[in-house]
């Protein structure tokens, strides 16, 4: 097959697949704050659906994208608080609480839009985010035009890693974040509140997940009724594991993600040999063998997915 | 906010657990009813459907056990592997390639099936191999590589549906009917269940489930496996401490939970659909989570919670006729009531009090 690469193609490729690896690379960070505190969030998944259909019902009500956004993570937020009563006041096993919440934000989600759109017959579209591109950088030849010409939560995701890995790497929250995740008894003792810290970094990494799945709407133009996400919460969570609880591998982990769904939509388009059924499942596939790929020599906090329990029943 | 202080119990009573269990079953339809009030939709009218659709008529009540049925060998599965902590979440794709297996052999015998004896425990036997082949994977990723099975599991079901929509338009369809539905043929009557009560689809299926049900208790509880897999499950380092191989364990944990998954997939095709659909994919092996955490991981707890979900998804598709409301409430009704369970069950294994 002869194909044709020019620099505009190349510079269009390398949009769309951040375009489709935004709303994971959010979601990952996201995780990583969390997981790096000791708290599995395995709800990402339903707490990306939630911000999804929040966002997309305030674009298609309101006409406002970024409110959109904001509500989004809200709602993220909220669904990280019950994570984190949960798992963290409650102590129930942190895996059940997870699925709790994939449970409950795939039934809100598909409730949500049948209440609100179910009446609509035709498919229901909303404006994109509008493009901001950034003076001199985006003339940079074929790179420029990807990199330097997004919307201005693509430009918020790289904005959001620097400050991850400044907030968990440089600052005393994110040594506390990391000393609950570790030990958390001994930083108990030296006057951290575990439960505080965690329940901060459960909410700040839902927040970010409800981002993701506020923009995964949003960067569609079109909703579908039920998993919109389609997995890629569970394929965030995945990329922590990849990532080893390193924001910036993680984050640059779902662009592998982003570039195997554009395979699917490119396949699509195009028609091939290869069943198109067969292209949905690469993103699948590809973790499985991703995570044998990494399997060894991956290690998580030491606390992770275990209650915190001052008495050490 | 006045501060709360958990402690948790040494010992939990039999007696605390059952009246939790019972709360649980009490709030679960109280939570659907909650829900289509805060919708719009008289509770009254939902009750009396939901009445109807499982214990006030017998077409209501025969829908119920055929819901249940498929659900009671997935949460069966899951219950097993859950007491092992194996977190297995993919009973929807194990089940969807169960099926899978069944209808590739059905149809090598589309024009000349054997006789229902051949045909119907072969078929079933490879509904099991084939949810048992599918949670190997995952078992091996977790036994041998440590990797999380809640992640692979999911993974292998998005691999199954998206399996499931090509062999539907694919190889497996029915080319002899015009339009090219996404269906493959129907099934030779030699494949399908015997009907135990006439005029309903109430097949041997119910039997064979509670039977298992019965088998897995005395599995769990009777023998070293069994008390292997609960051991791993209680505490995984003293497990192996105490020289209980934990790999082999949590492979056989999964690798059976998965079997009896795809079981669940093949009673139901053989059973109720006798031709492979798209909707084998109908999110059943999601349900079956919540039905195994309600019967509180026990085989014989699972018996009853089975029955009781069948009850109510053959009670919400009746409550959705009556009111015009979309499926989408029972989703959101199983993700209200999951949390609602995780809830309850710390009321039995800790105190709560003001500190």
């Amino acid at each position: 097959m002869a194909m044709i690469v020019d620099a505009a193609s190349v510079s269009e490729l390398i949009a769309a697949i951040i375009a489709l690896s935004v709303p994971m690379a959010f979601a990952a960070l996201g995780e990583v704050i969390s997981e790096r505190a000791g708290v599995i969030n395995l709800g990402t998944e339903g707490v990306m659906l939630v911000g999804a259909i929040s966002a997309f019902s305030i674009s298609f009500f309101q006409h406002d994208n970024l409110f959109g956004v904001l509500v989004g993570g809200a709602c993220g937020a909220l669904m990280g608080l019950l994570l984190a009563f949960v798992s963290i006041s409650l102590r129930q096993d942190q895996v059940l609480s997870g699925l709790g919440i994939y449970f409950l934000g795939v039934g809100l989600s598909g409730f949500l839009y049948d209440i609100f759109f179910g009446q609509i017959g035709s498919t229901i579209r909303i404006s994109g985010l509008p493009v901001l591109p950034i003076p001199l950088l985006s003339q940079i030849p074929v790179i420029g035009d990807s990199l330097f010409s997004q919307d201005i939560i693509e430009y918020l995701a790289f904005v959001t890693l620097i400050i991850v890995i400044i907030v968990v790497g440089r600052t005393t929250f994110g040594l506390n974040i990391r000393a609950v995740g570790e030990n958390p008894s001994a930083a108990d003792t030296l006057g951290v509140s575990v439960t505080k810290i965690r329940y901060a970094a459960v909410i700040i990494g839902a927040t970010l997940a409800g981002i993701g799945g506020a923009y995964l709407a949003l960067s569609s133009h079109a909703f579908q009724a039920e998993n919109i996400t389609a997995g890629r919460g569970f394929i965030a969570v995945a990329m922590v594991y990849f990532g080893k609880w390193r924001p910036a591998r993680a984050f640059f982990g779902t662009f592998l993600f982003g570039a195997a769904y554009l395979l699917g939509a490119f396949f699509q388009v195009v028609g091939s040999i290869i069943p198109y059924y067969f292209l949905l499942m690469v993103p699948y596939v590809l973790t499985l063998v991703v995570l044998v790929g990494i399997a060894r020599g991956a290690r998580p906090p030491s606390a992770l997915g275990v209650p915190y329990n001052r008495e050490g029943g | 906010m006045a501060r709360l202080k958990v402690t948790a119990k040494l010992d939990v009573s039999r007696r605390s657990i059952l009246i939790i269990t019972f709360l649980a079953y009490v709030v679960s339809p109280l939570v659907v009813l909650g829900v289509l009030a805060a919708a719009g939709k008289s509770p009254l009218v939902a009750l009396d459907a939901l009445y109807r659709g499982t214990i006030g008529t017998a077409a209501g009540f025969a829908e119920t056990i055929v819901q249940g049925t498929p659900l009671m060998l997935m949460a069966l599965g899951l219950a097993i592997a859950y007491r092992g902590k194996v977190w297995n979440i993919g009973a929807e794709g194990q089940q969807i390639f169960g099926a899978i297996l069944v209808t590739w052999f059905v149809l090598l015998f589309l024009k000349n099936p054997l006789p229902a004896y051949v045909m119907i425990p072969v078929g079933l036997l490879l509904s099991f191999v084939g949810g048992a082949l599918f949670a190997t994977v995952p078992a091996l990723m977790k036994s041998r590589l440590g990797i999380n099975e809640i992640i692979t599991t999911i993974m292998m079901t998005y691999v199954a549906v998206e399996a499931l929509n090509w062999l539907v338009r694919g190889p497996f369809q029915d080319k002899t009917i015009p339009g090219s539905y996404p269906e493959s043929p129907i099934f030779p009557p030699e494949t399908a269940l015997p009907i135990l009560v006439r005029n309903t689809s109430v097949t041997i299926g119910i039997i064979i489930s509670v039977a298992l049900c019965i088998l897995a208790y005395y599995f769990l509880f009777k023998t070293p496996l069994g008390y292997s897999i609960r051991a791993v499950g209680f505490n995984p380092s003293a497990a192996r401490t105490s020289g209980i191989p934990v790999k082999r364990v949590i492979n056989s944990a999964m690798i059976l939970s998965g079997a009896l998954a795809g079981l669940g997939g093949g009673i139901y095709i053989l059973g109720v659909t006798h031709e492979l659909l798209p909707e084998q994919a109908s999110g059943i092996g999601y349900t079956a989570v919540v039905v195994s955490l309600l019967g509180n991981l026990h085989p014989l707890g699972v018996i009853f919670s089975s029955l009781f979900f069948g009850g109510l998804v053959s009670g919400m598709s009746s409550v959705e006729r009556a009111l015009q409301i979309p499926r989408t409430l029972s989703l959101l009704s199983q993700g209200i009531i999951i949390v609602l369970i995780l809830i309850i069950q710390v009321l039995a294994r800790y105190e709560i009090k003001r500190a």
